[in-house]
């Protein structure tokens, strides 16, 4: 072993093999071995720059949102756009108030004629779904009728010594005796369809269908189910008439009612006006600042196209629109003296609409008569009492308002976090508030949560623990499996199938009991919410099998061996052993379901409101938009580098940042309960 | 498990043992009553089979009769030669009714010009096949885990055969146990944000709006970060950064599992670090690695948020490889020419046309096929990645032993 | 080393793609209004190609503001539109040295549908607005059966969207109960269903089976009463003046005048802008 060996000798301690020799080389006092292992080293810190990457893109969008947010916020002020909106406030609330009273009256007055209304919808349905049994003939009838309809035009056009009218007119003719035997078939089509079950199935309306009524409707969708019908059956007719004799009636008898109603809707009158003036001037006012603000940068614009255009004529264009625009700034005080001068008005028009209304309130009636206007009514009491409070607040928030106090950057930022409305592209004022998405994202993940848990924890526990090995092999896979099926094929599914299908469910009557039920939409926080279970399952499955496969088999014998049941081992050793890896795995359950894309994007309806709890639990019957949802839907169609545009990487970001606290507390679990 | 059950049923004696044990049996009703609660749970797991089998059944039952048929060659071949089109729906005048792909559509009428047609309905997307979407995805799943992989793969040794404990791996670790949780629509944003909008390209005329740009010497060429617009390798650099701690914990596991003699018999016989992991440990890990990617397939093919802002295309009338070149540039120009714009452009995509026609049209009979078609080919490919990498995990464990 | 050669590749893909972004010369690439772009565009490009055209097309249709943006990145060579364009946006366009060149595609009215066995057949303007700024809640409010009402609109990029903010809302906000949706199509599928569903669609999208078109202020929604119809709009093409490809330009100009790109005009349903 020579000296300039040793040096070889400390990398590889045992004598070396001549093939495996290394080699001298160097650069900067590395080896090759170094380079490899810098290389690889390199490669792996690329997950922590990339980490490093998405927080910096998505922090960089809300570093620049924020301010950009608070200067829109300081622009809603400062054009007065803010009062304005404070002044119509209370409109608001009126109209709430006005439309549930209004549906009372209308269900006092529906009520007196029920029983025809409903023979009515009853015939109008079937008749609905008798054309939709017979769509193909009964399109062509309509488009055979339509042509002999221009016929006739074209033939009265025509002169009647010319000689292509008797050509047309027998034309005519065969269309004609065409329809007459096409009106043959429809109408055999039509009776059979009549016989059949398929157009009876009229859900909770068919249920009190007497015999005798069904045999009427028949006889009159036969008598009616024309294309061209024009006249109702006599019978029909008559029920129609006596529908709107009793309705008549009724309305007398309400007269008094309908009087209150209007007067509601004439005292809200002046006030209406007072805030359309109003929000005129504060558009003018808003356009104004816009036209200001930018009006450096179209300048530059203007100029920079003039330098670009190559055309000297168009040059000349540029330049001359540059010139056009001045950049001078405005009044702001001038400009908002409309607003203090309205102050007093409004709290003048608030006074009288105030006690107006409470005397109008006085006229309406106690209590409804039915299920239906007494729900409207007890709905219009609150809802008065709302009005009223909004209109001292409003009073207030008027009088207080001056348009020079500057918006904080925290107003910038509480009004993102906790503002409840998310409009956009709007005429008026565009508002980023994340409450709506984040609580629609929130409630349809507690829905899949609630339903996915207890399957997958209880199908991971039998797997795990009483399943037989044979079973144990096809039923792990195959949920395995399920993970697999990607989620746009479940919201496609959502959307074809299961969103039909639920709704139909709902309309059951047993099922009546359920909240929500019965459900007029397809697309629903419900929808997704199931669909998402569905989805999630395997994942906490695994995770939870996993978590109780880890349990130490010592404590499984020991229980045994103290003469424990299966069960009673599984549910008082096994079960809580593993409770940490049971909470993690609902965590990171969570966080998956808060994730998804594609499900919520097509079956959750995106409505960007707060869920209405006030029937409870029926909230589930609405529809929402998430947090996911949104920056799927608008991103691909915003600008780059807009308002709206940075809004939705914040979205992304708060996404993010759930993403993170949710896998942090999956760990902390894991970590404090391993401990003890 | 099996024989766990048995001591179960045996160590369970009819009568109480003793009073003060929790744990002592209570006689027949117990024993009734733990039979009751197996069974719900029984039932739960095949609850989630039962809504699993349904959906297939569902969508094979309806999915079949299009991308099947009854005779040689078995599968509908046009399916999966046209890319999607409008398909018409019309009558001729002597009452029969037609219906076919726009292209048919045209030529049905130049060669019957006397034929009146009434009745005419077009449905958007509903005819010709799924090729483009097919093509686009084979394409996306490619340059995502050529990507993933191999930077997969060089992270995953680094971390099992090189690092030792320390701050660096403990952030790395961390890196990429929070990578994994980020909602799928967040890598949508910042794949739009970085390589669709800032990533460097290598061109003679940068853009105007490029974050920065760099000259590079010697040449007339420039780097610029202007990125690189919505387009298939934005799309597949996404995708393969979502799915980079998949493939990387796969990757360790599967040099996890080589034994460490494997290494110390190497290093005894005098072989570089290199050398071993080169000759030992490599060779042997493979097939845990391909398995690792093939599931790495089934994760990334099924992705639609990602894609949606970097690559996706709802109607693309020509193949990627379509390419219109300029005749007249010099060779390396056209090859260079070529790949840039083979990659930069945008393609349809499976998930992203099964969006569209779940979300853009509306449901009918001739509208039904095209639906069902496309859902079931993607779940049937799907399904074979993730049935693929389970055989391929199976084959390879009974495979290598030691 | 066949591993490092693998790691490489990342880096030499890289560098291939980094080569210059390259138009194929006679491909059209249209994005815009899904209005458009839904039916209309695919078929006009269908039958452009059967006239022996050898022009390739790409249609994306997200909504017409994004007709704009990609005119302006440079990724449309035409833009679709179903409003007309913004001041605003016209000066971004104006900071680039660029100019937009409109051409009008045909006329749409908006059209008010319900459910097929909703008994409602006519609106008045007031009532429309008051629908879709949540002022009406219930349909016994205006003579149907009892029941809320479900409103559904489009997305808040869509031309549609904006032109009926301004022509039937009186400029308000749509109500916090509106859902929104993707596409013209979509709408009428989900009234369709919903037997208290109201939305609005293009006229090409409402002779759909289940829903029925309301006639506003007495006026039905008729091609011939185009004139009378309080919420009808027109149509637009967008280029860019002097940068649009030849064959683009070629198109637009086909689509707008050809006999056959006025038939196929027709039988999508809307109005063929006379020339």
């Amino acid at each position: 072993m020579s000296e300039s060996d040793s040096a070889v000798n400390a990398d590889s301690p045992t004598t070396p093999a001549p093939s495996f020799r290394g080699r001298g080389f160097r650069v900067f006092g590395l080896g090759w071995q170094d380079a490899i292992r810098y290389f690889f080293g390199g490669n792996a810190s690329l997950a922590i720059i990339l980490v490093l990457l998405i927080c910096f893109f998505l922090i960089r969008e809300g570093a620049l949102f924020f301010p950009s947010h608070q200067r829109g916020l300081q622009d809603y002020r400062h054009a007065g756009q803010e009062f304005v909106d404070a002044v119509g406030e209370p409109i608001d609330a009126h109209t709430a108030f006005f439309s549930s009273a209004n549906i009372a009256y209308f269900a006092e007055i529906n009520e007196s004629s029920r029983e025809e209304d409903d023979l009515l919808r009853v015939a109008r349905a079937v008749l609905a779904n008798t054309e939709a049994a017979c769509r193909k003939n009964w399109n062509l009838l309509k488009r055979k009728l339509g042509e002999v309809q221009e016929m006739d035009r074209a033939l009265a056009g025509l002169d009647a010594a010319d000689p292509a009218r008797s050509d047309l007119a027998a034309k005519r003719e065969t269309r004609l005796a065409e329809i007459a035997a096409l009106r043959t078939i429809l109408s055999s089509e039509v009776e059979a369809a009549l016989a059949g079950p398929k157009v009876w199935k009229l859900g909770s309306d068919g249920r009190h269908l007497s015999s005798e009524d069904r045999e009427r409707i028949r006889e009159a969708v036969l008598f009616q189910a024309s294309p061209d019908a024009k006249e109702e059956h006599p019978w029909l007719a008559g029920v129609g008439e006596r529908s709107r004799e009793k309705k008549k009636t009724a309305a007398a008898e309400f007269a008094a009612f309908k009087e209150t109603l209007q007067g509601i809707q004439t005292a809200i009158r002046p006030m209406r006006t007072l805030h359309g003036e109003l929000k005129k001037a504060a558009s003018a006012n808003r356009a104004a600042i816009n036209r200001y603000q930018t009006a450096p940068a179209r300048r530059a614009a203007m100029l920079e196209g003039a330098k670009k255009a190559q055309d000297p004529a168009e040059q000349a264009r540029f330049q001359a629109e540059a010139d056009q625009i001045v950049v001078e700034a405005p009044d702001l005080v001038a400009m908002n003296a409309p607003f203090y001068a309205a102050v007093p008005k409004q709290a003048e028009l608030s006074a009288a609409l105030l006690a107006e209304m409470r005397e109008l309130r006085e006229a309406l009636p106690e209590k409804g008569s039915n299920a239906r206007s007494r729900k409207a009514l007890e709905r219009s009491e609150t809802l008065f009492d709302r009005f009223a409070d909004t209109v001292d607040r409003s009073q207030r928030k008027a009088a207080k308002w001056r348009h020079e106090r500057s918006v904080s950057a925290i107003s910038s930022f509480t009004s993102f976090v906790f503002g409840k409305q998310w409009i956009t592209n709007s005429s008026w004022h565009d508002f980023y508030g994340l409450l709506p998405l984040l609580t629609g994202s929130l409630l349809i993940a507690g829905i899949a949560l609630a339903v996915c848990v207890p399957f997958s924890v209880a199908a991971a526990i039998y797997v795990n623990q009483l399943a037989s090995r044979r079973e144990q092999n096809f039923v792990k896979p195959a949920i395995e499996f399920i993970e697999a099926i990607p989620s746009v094929v479940l919201g496609f599914f959502g959307i074809v199938v299961f969103g039909e299908a639920l709704r139909a469910l709902s309309q059951v009557e047993w099922l009546s009991w359920v909240p929500g039920f019965p459900m007029n939409e397809r697309l629903t926080i419900l929808n997704a919410g199931l669909l998402l279970a569905f989805m999630a399952a395997p994942t906490i499955f695994t995770l939870v099998e996993d978590a109780l496969e880890n349990v130490p088999s010592a404590l499984t014998e020991n229980s045994l061996a103290m003469g424990a049941s299966k069960l009673q081992t599984v549910f008082r050793v096994i079960v809580p052993a593993s409770v940490s890896g049971l909470i993690a795995a609902i965590l990171l359950g969570f966080g998956r379901i808060v994730g998804e894309t594609m499900v919520v994007l097509l079956v959750a309806g995106n409505k960007i409101k707060i869920p209405d709890f006030s029937e409870g639990l029926g909230a589930i019957a609405q529809p929402a938009h998430t947090m996911t949802g949104i920056i799927a839907q608008e991103l691909p169609e915003v600008d780059s580098g807009s308002l709206h545009w940075r809004a939705l990487f914040i979205v992304g970001l708060v996404l993010f940042i759930i993403a993170l606290a949710v896998n942090y507390a999956a760990q902390q679990v894991l970590k404090r309960f391993q401990r003890i | 498990m099996g024989n766990t059950a048995d001591i179960a049923e045996t160590a369970a004696p009819a009568e109480p043992a003793s009073s003060d044990n929790p744990f002592a049996a209570r006689g027949l009703g117990q024993r009734r009553r733990e039979r009751a609660v197996a069974l719900v749970l029984r039932l739960a797991a095949y609850a989630i089979l039962g809504c699993g089998l349904y959906i297939f059944v569902d969508i094979i039952a309806k999915g079949a009769p299009v991308v099947f048929k009854a005779s040689p060659p078995f599968v509908n071949t046009s399916f999966f030669t046209k890319s999607p089109e409008t398909l018409m729906t019309f009558e001729t005048d002597d009452g029969a009714f037609h219906k076919m792909d726009f292209a048919d559509y045209t030529r049905f009428k130049n060669e019957n010009p006397g034929r009146a047609i009434v009745e005419e309905h077009s449905h958007a997307y509903s005819g010709g096949g799924i090729l483009g979407p097919l093509v686009g995805t084979a394409l996306l799943t490619l340059i995502c885990i050529v990507v993933a992989f191999c930077i997969g793969l060089t992270t995953s040794i680094y971390l099992n055969e090189y690092s030792s404990k320390g701050r660096f791996m403990d952030a790395i670790r961390l890196a990429i146990m929070n990578l994994a949780g980020v909602p799928s629509v967040v890598f949508g944003l910042f794949g739009l944000g970085l390589f669709c909008l800032v990533a460097p390209v290598i061109t003679k005329t940068p853009q105007e709006g490029a974050l920065f740009t760099l000259p590079i010497l010697f040449t007339d060429h420039f780097l610029s970060f202007q990125g690189w617009g919505t387009c298939m390798l934005a799309g597949g650099f996404t995708l393969a950064v979502m799915i980079l701690p998949v493939i990387i914990t796969a990757c360790e596991e599967s040099l996890k599992a080589i034994p460490a003699g494997f290494r110390e018999a190497s290093l005894a016989l005098g072989a570089t670090k290199w050398q071993t992991i080169a000759k030992s440990v490599l060779p042997y890990a493979f097939p845990g690695m391909l398995t690792a990617s093939v599931l790495g397939i089934t994760r990334v093919a099924g992705e639609t948020a990602p894609i949606m802002f970097t690559a996706a295309l709802s109607h693309k009338d020509k193949l990627p490889w379509d390419l219109a070149i300029d005749p007249n540039l010099g060779a390396l120009e056209k090859v260079e020419a070529g790949i840039g714009g083979f990659l930069s452009q945008s393609v349809q995509a499976m998930p992203y046309h099964i969006y569209t026609v779940a979300a853009r049209i509306p449901q009918s009979e001739y509208t039904k096929p095209m639906q069902y078609g496309s859902v079931l080919v993607f779940l049937l490919l799907v399904m074979g990645f993730a049935g693929l990498s389970v055989f391929l995990r199976i084959h390879y464990r009974k495979k290598l032993k030691w | 080393m066949k591993f490092t050669i693998n790691s490489t590749l990342p880096l030499l893909a890289l560098a291939l793609a980094a080569t210059a972004t390259l138009q194929a010369e006679d491909k059209i690439v249209i994005k815009g209004s899904d209005t458009l772009g839904a039916k209309l565009v695919p078929q006009l490009s269908e039958t452009y190609k059967e006239t022996g055209s050898t022009a390739s097309f790409e249609i994306t249709a997200e909504g017409s503001s994004s007709a704009f943006t990609n005119l302006l990145a440079g990724t449309a060579d035409i833009g679709i539109s179903s409003r007309d364009i913004k001041d605003s946006e016209k000066e971004s366009f104006a900071a680039k040295g660029l100019e937009v060149e409109e051409w009008v595609a045909g006329y749409d009215l908006i059209v008010v549908v319900v459910n097929g066995k909703n008994p409602v057949k006519d609106l008045s303007v007031e009532q429309v607005e008051g629908i879709f700024t949540g002022d009406i809640k219930d349909w016994s409010e205006l003579g149907g059966d009892a029941g809320p009402i479900s409103v559904y609109t489009r997305n808040t990029s869509s031309g549609t969207y904006k032109t009926f903010q301004e022509i039937a809302l009186n400029d308000r906000d749509y109500g916090a109960d509106t859902q929104k949706l993707a596409g013209n199509e979509q709408i009428a599928e989900e009234v369709s269903k919903n037997p208290n569903g109201i939305g609005y669609v293009g006229l090409a999208y409402a002779s759909k089976d289940g829903i029925k078109s309301v006639s506003v202020d007495g006026v039905e929604p008729k091609a011939e009463n185009a004139k009378s119809y309080p919420i009808s709009r027109t149509l637009y093409y967008y280029t860019i003046k002097g940068k649009a490809p030849e064959a683009a330009i070629k198109f637009v100009k086909w689509a707008k005048s050809d006999a056959k790109a006025v038939e196929v005009v027709e039988r999508v349903g809307f109005i063929p802008a006379a020339e």
